[in-house]
């Protein structure tokens, strides 16, 4: 990138310096008219595409040739004369300008694609919603290496633009040709004043540069249709534009099947900003334990009443009558259950519930819904629902422990194998940022391990409200630093509801 | 990499179809160096109608010598850009091509999308600096035949500005020519 800046700078001062010195040489040519040897020595020093003519001429005026004559043999060489490079070489000029001004987009693809394949290489079995994060982590610095690079890109590119500016104002080959057969008739005019050169004089007057408006026209219309076509492309990509600013990726699975679990009426699930699994559709969904204000329900048989005060009814372990049609749910004698509860709703109630029915009906598993609402790149956000696996089973396996989660009132304590012992306060604005932080260093030894083992959280403050106890798993297993929704499901980690250590 | 093979195909067509492209160009201008040269040469012996039904039978970017060799007092004129539009055209073409085929093969089912994207990355890598440079020499070889043909015309202006003004002498012009480039 600096390099190609500093051959940049190089081209654009030899522009100027070519430039000067050529206006400089034929102002000297021009001076020296009337001195013939001096105008010789003046000829050779000029450019060399003028050399040849005007050493002719000033060989010619002192020959005494007639100056028509000297004049219209001086501007058929010049007009003959070649500017610049071959064009063999002019080829290979183009070849090496572009080298050099996408010579960082062209290392930063590669390293992209490197790094594309060796993440297919190091993580080839991982499959799903937990293979987006730890793909984003594997190719996520090249990316923005590429993104560095095509803003570097567009530095040299105006650099490039700016160069081309002055080469073309200065130097292109009309320009310098106009510039020296002037200079060929002012020093003509001072040689032989008064002399008549009728054939030059209309020669000169049929080569002279163009000077309608067609041509500005023309290029004004065609910089307003690129500029235009550019603008329509920025519209047409702003979506794209908008989610890289936010960084958000369109990765969620099956966005389509936008709320599967349909809440009850009144019931307001909780809306939050990342973590979870995407719904995907089973031949036999786990019922859904149903907590709203106004309907508490498993099922659409089962009806236990309404909650009085966050508290449940007190009849409502009388109401289970047709707690045998669960069984039909259960798969190896084992039952799973999705709970959809109001964001207002007090753990108490849902656990009350949840312990019964693991108690009575096998219940080893639920799956916490929620909402997140996931920002399109051509779209509004879509709204869709992911849910939170908390595992309720007594666990006696001796898998790996990730963390534990304490929720206490207004502070949460994590224990990981990084920080054996870290506090943070809820009402702290950046617990959220914190918590992530923890997790974070916790699962960035060992990705692939962090995936398979699960967190223990035991609920302390049993008060707290559905939407503060997602928002606290959700954050643990969010894959995204950002406060907007990354659009990228959570990493997929298992909770595992342990007793408190009080009891 | 089976999924990549479509891909990187399309980019050894790209560079191919852009190097013949450039190709095509450099041979054109030599081409047309020669051809301007030999009609200027029959002119100036004497032969202006030959080199002008030669002129007009030849490339189109000679089209702006056909009024000169004629004997007429035109301006140096631009020759048509078509050919040279179509070439600009076509050279972001194979970069366009495999962007498409990329994007569709990633938005497609399926587990061919990484190796795609791969090979989508690289080829790019390669068809974006070669199209830019392609485009250039396009541009600039168009430059330099405008500028051989403007050479020519110029050289034709004279004598038919000399035969204008002095009509007396125009046969001993077009028939005796002292060489009107002053070689």
């Amino acid at each position: 990138m600096y390099l190609a800046l500093a051959a940049e700078i190089l081209l654009f001062g030899y522009a100027l310096f070519a430039y000067l010195r050529e206006r400089s040489t034929i102002r000297a040519f021009v001076l020296h008219a009337n001195d013939g040897e001096r105008l010789r020595q003046h000829a050779g020093r000029l450019p060399g595409p003028f050399r040849g003519p005007a050493l002719q001429f000033a060989g010619d005026l002192q020959r005494k040739t007639p100056l028509d004559e000297i004049l219209c043999q001086a501007m058929i060489k010049t007009a003959n004369a070649t500017f610049g490079m071959a064009p063999a070489a002019r080829v290979l000029l183009a070849l090496a300008l572009a080298s050099l001004l996408f010579a960082p987009i062209a290392a930063a693809l590669i390293e992209a694609a490197s790094a594309v394949v060796r993440m297919r290489l190091e993580l080839p079995s991982i499959r799903g919603p937990a293979g987006f994060p730890l793909a984003r982590d594997a190719i996520d610095p090249a990316f923005h290496h590429l993104y560095a690079a095509f803003r570097s890109c567009v530095v040299l590119m105006i650099g490039a633009i700016l160069v081309a500016g002055a080469h073309w104002l200065l130097n292109r080959s009309e320009v310098r040709e106009a510039r020296f057969i002037q200079a060929l008739v002012e020093a003509a005019m001072l040689a032989r004043p008064g002399a008549a050169a009728p054939v030059s004089g209309r020669l000169t007057e049929l080569i002279a540069p163009d000077r309608r408006l067609i041509a500005p026209i023309a290029a004004f219309a065609f910089f307003i249709l690129s500029a235009g076509a550019g603008w329509v492309v920025l519209y047409l990509t702003a979506g794209v534009k908008t989610a890289n600013a936010l960084g958000v990726f369109e990765v969620w699975p099956n966005v389509d099947r936008r709320e599967p679990v349909a809440p009850a009426p009144g019931m307001i699930l909780p809306t939050l900003s990342g973590g979870g699994s995407p719904i995907y559709p089973i031949a036999r969904p786990p019922p859904t334990l149903t907590v709203g204000p106004e309907k508490i329900a498993i099922g659409n048989t089962i009806e236990l009443g309404i909650l009085d005060h966050d508290h449940l009814p007190p009849d409502w372990k009388t109401k289970i009558i047709g707690i045998k049609n669960l069984e039909s749910f259960k798969d190896k004698n084992q039952l799973e259950i999705t709970v959809a509860a109001d964001r207002a709703v007090s753990m108490s109630a849902i656990l009350e519930l949840l312990e019964y029915l693991r108690a009575n009906c096998a219940l080893t598993r639920a799956y916490l819904v929620l909402r997140r609402n996931l920002v399109r790149m051509h779209r509004s956000a879509v709204a869709t629902q992911a849910v939170i696996e908390l595992d309720l089973a007594r666990r006696t396996d001796v898998e790996p422990k990730l963390a534990r989660l304490s929720i206490e009132p207004s502070t949460l304590l994590v224990s990981t194998a990084v920080e054996p012992s870290k506090s943070i306060k809820t009402i702290d604005p950046s617990w959220r940022r914190q918590l992530w932080r923890t997790i974070q260093a916790a699962t960035a030894k060992s990705p692939r391990d962090a995936r398979a083992s699960w967190i223990a959280v035991s609920l302390e403050d049993r008060d707290v409200t559905y939407e503060k106890f997602l928002e606290i798993l959700t954050t643990v297993d969010d894959t995204c630093a950002e406060v907007v929704d990354c659009g990228v499901p959570g990493r997929g980690l298992k909770f595992q509801l342990v007793e408190s250590e009080a009891d | 990499m089976a999924e990549s093979g479509p891909a990187l195909l399309i980019v050894a067509l790209g560079v191919a179809v852009i190097a013949s492209l450039m190709a095509f160009a450099l041979i054109r201008v030599r081409a047309l160096q020669k051809t301007a040269e030999k009609l200027v040469e029959l002119a100036l012996g004497g032969h202006a109608d030959e080199a002008r039904i030669q002129a007009r039978n030849a490339n189109r970017d000679l089209l702006p010598l056909v009024d000169a060799l004629g004997g007429e007092l035109s301006r140096p004129s631009i020759a048509p850009v078509l050919k040279d539009a179509l070439m600009l055209a076509a050279v972001p073409l194979p970069a366009l091509a495999l962007s498409i085929y990329g994007l569709a093969q990633m938005s497609a089912p399926g587990e061919g999308a990484v190796g795609t994207a791969a090979s989508l990355l690289v080829g790019l890598a390669f068809l974006i600096p070669i199209s830019f440079a392609a485009g250039f020499a396009i541009v600039a070889l168009r430059r330099c035949s405008g500028r051989i043909v403007r050479g020519c015309h110029v050289t034709l202006l004279a004598r038919n500005v000399r035969a204008s003004t002095e009509p007396d002498t125009a046969d001993t012009v077009r028939r005796a020519p002292r060489d009107a480039r002053g070689d």
